[in-house]
């Protein structure tokens, strides 16, 4: 290809070659082959200059993006330190306001219960003695704790004993602090095996009249 | 920001600048409108960003009465558009199988082979021949303005220095279809 012929061909494909100078050419086109076939390379060419030159373009944005995206990680990276030590610090804060209303509450809610607790402890001995008795160190524990009136530390335990064990006096403890932290009834099974034992039928019974 | 002018200046740290300024905003605006997830959204503003650089630099875009940025939109609102009706992730300013459909006597995907040859050898030619050659040819710019704007001495040096960076081009051709020819 001479320099003539490239400037020919480009002037074509650039359509500035006058109506009569098109169709001379595309005469020529026609009855040559070699002509034909170097202005389809000269046309690929210019679209592969112009694709290039795009993809140039297009590789220098995600180079860009790549910076950025590293940018806004490292942005992320840093700030939830910051963030999480201002959610801790008000997490902090909130459970320490918070944790009082959500701790257990052992208080007997039930006046009859509160008046006359100290009879509901039914050891034979005073409870100070308690270690004269012969108990097992759970049941030491539990009632000690129903003793100090610690309900929800104490109703496991006593369910516990009652439960493996068949303990009377631990139902009966386990139930009282139920009303005592509830004060809702417990269940009518569990008042007639409580009214079964006549030591503990009589005190259960004003306990529940009064919940009625 | 007279972005016509940045682009003229130096275009490479224009397109730059004009993608990070604009990031933030189109990729929210993307995602927020059109539902496209981030990485969609990337892909949808750079093609925008690029079909704009196109437009400048081809001289489709020479002003605008207002800013660039609604002008950004409008493209992307397009592209974004046709990205959700899945009709092409990748996107050319020309429709390739159609022009390459259009040379009479070549197969599309002789053409396309061709292409992808030609796009492979063109780093091989040089910055200075690969600057002139996508001034003439890709943004149209004529020989009297590649002249002034550049170390030639005249619009004869720019000529004469085009036509070797085509001969150059074509010989590359011919020795890459020569020794895949002894390959075979």
């Amino acid at each position: 290809m001479t320099e003539l012929d490239l400037h020919i061909i480009e002037a074509y494909l650039q359509e500035r070659l006058q109506p009569e100078e098109k169709a001379d050419f595309e005469h020529k086109m026609k009855l040559d082959p070699e002509l034909r076939a170097m202005v389809g390379q000269m046309r690929v060419t210019v679209i592969a200059i112009r694709q290039s030159a795009l993809d140039e373009k297009l590789e220098m944005l995600k180079e860009e993006e790549k910076k950025m995206a590293l940018t806004d990680q490292s942005t992320f990276k840093i700030l939830p330190v910051y963030k999480w030590i201002a959610v801790a610090a008000v997490l902090l804060v909130g459970l320490f306001f918070l944790f009082p209303l959500f701790k257990p509450d052992d208080k007997i809610r039930n006046p009859y219960l509160a008046e006359h607790f100290d009879d509901y402890v039914l050891h034979s001995i005073t409870r100070g003695n308690i270690s004269e008795i012969k108990v097992t160190p759970e049941q030491e524990l539990a009632y000690n704790l129903y003793g100090t009136k610690q309900f929800h530390k104490a109703m496991p335990l006593l369910e516990e004993l009652w439960e493996e064990k068949k303990d009377t006096l631990a139902l009966f403890y386990w139930k009282t602090s139920q009303i005592a932290v509830t004060n809702k009834l417990v269940t009518n099974t569990e008042i007639k095996i409580l009214n079964s034992n006549k030591k503990y039928s009589a005190l259960i019974t004003p306990l529940i009249n009064e919940l009625k | 920001m007279d972005w016509f002018h940045q682009f003229r200046t130096d275009e490479n740290q224009a397109l730059k600048d004009f993608y990070r300024l604009y990031r933030k905003d189109c990729l929210a605006f993307i995602k927020r409108k059109f539902g496209l997830s981030q990485e969609d959204a990337i892909d949808v503003f750079q093609n925008s960003v690029l079909i704009l650089y196109h437009n400048t630099a081809t001289g489709k875009l020479t002003q605008l009465s207002s800013d660039l940025k609604p002008y950004l939109y409008g493209i992307i609102r397009l592209k974004a558009l046709e990205y959700a009706r899945s009709i092409s992730r990748t996107i050319y300013p020309e429709d390739l199988q159609t022009t390459l459909a259009s040379i009479p006597d070549s197969p599309v995907a002789e053409e396309s082979g061709l292409v992808t040859l030609l796009k492979a050898l063109l780093p091989k030619l040089g910055t200075a021949c690969r600057h002139l050659l996508e001034m003439f040819y890709y943004k149209e710019m004529s020989i009297s303005e590649i002249a002034k704007g550049s170390d030639y001495s005249g619009t004869d040096s720019v000529k004469t220095q085009k036509y070797k960076c085509m001969k150059k081009l074509q010989t590359m051709i011919l020795e890459h279809i020569s020794i895949k020819g002894r390959e075979i």
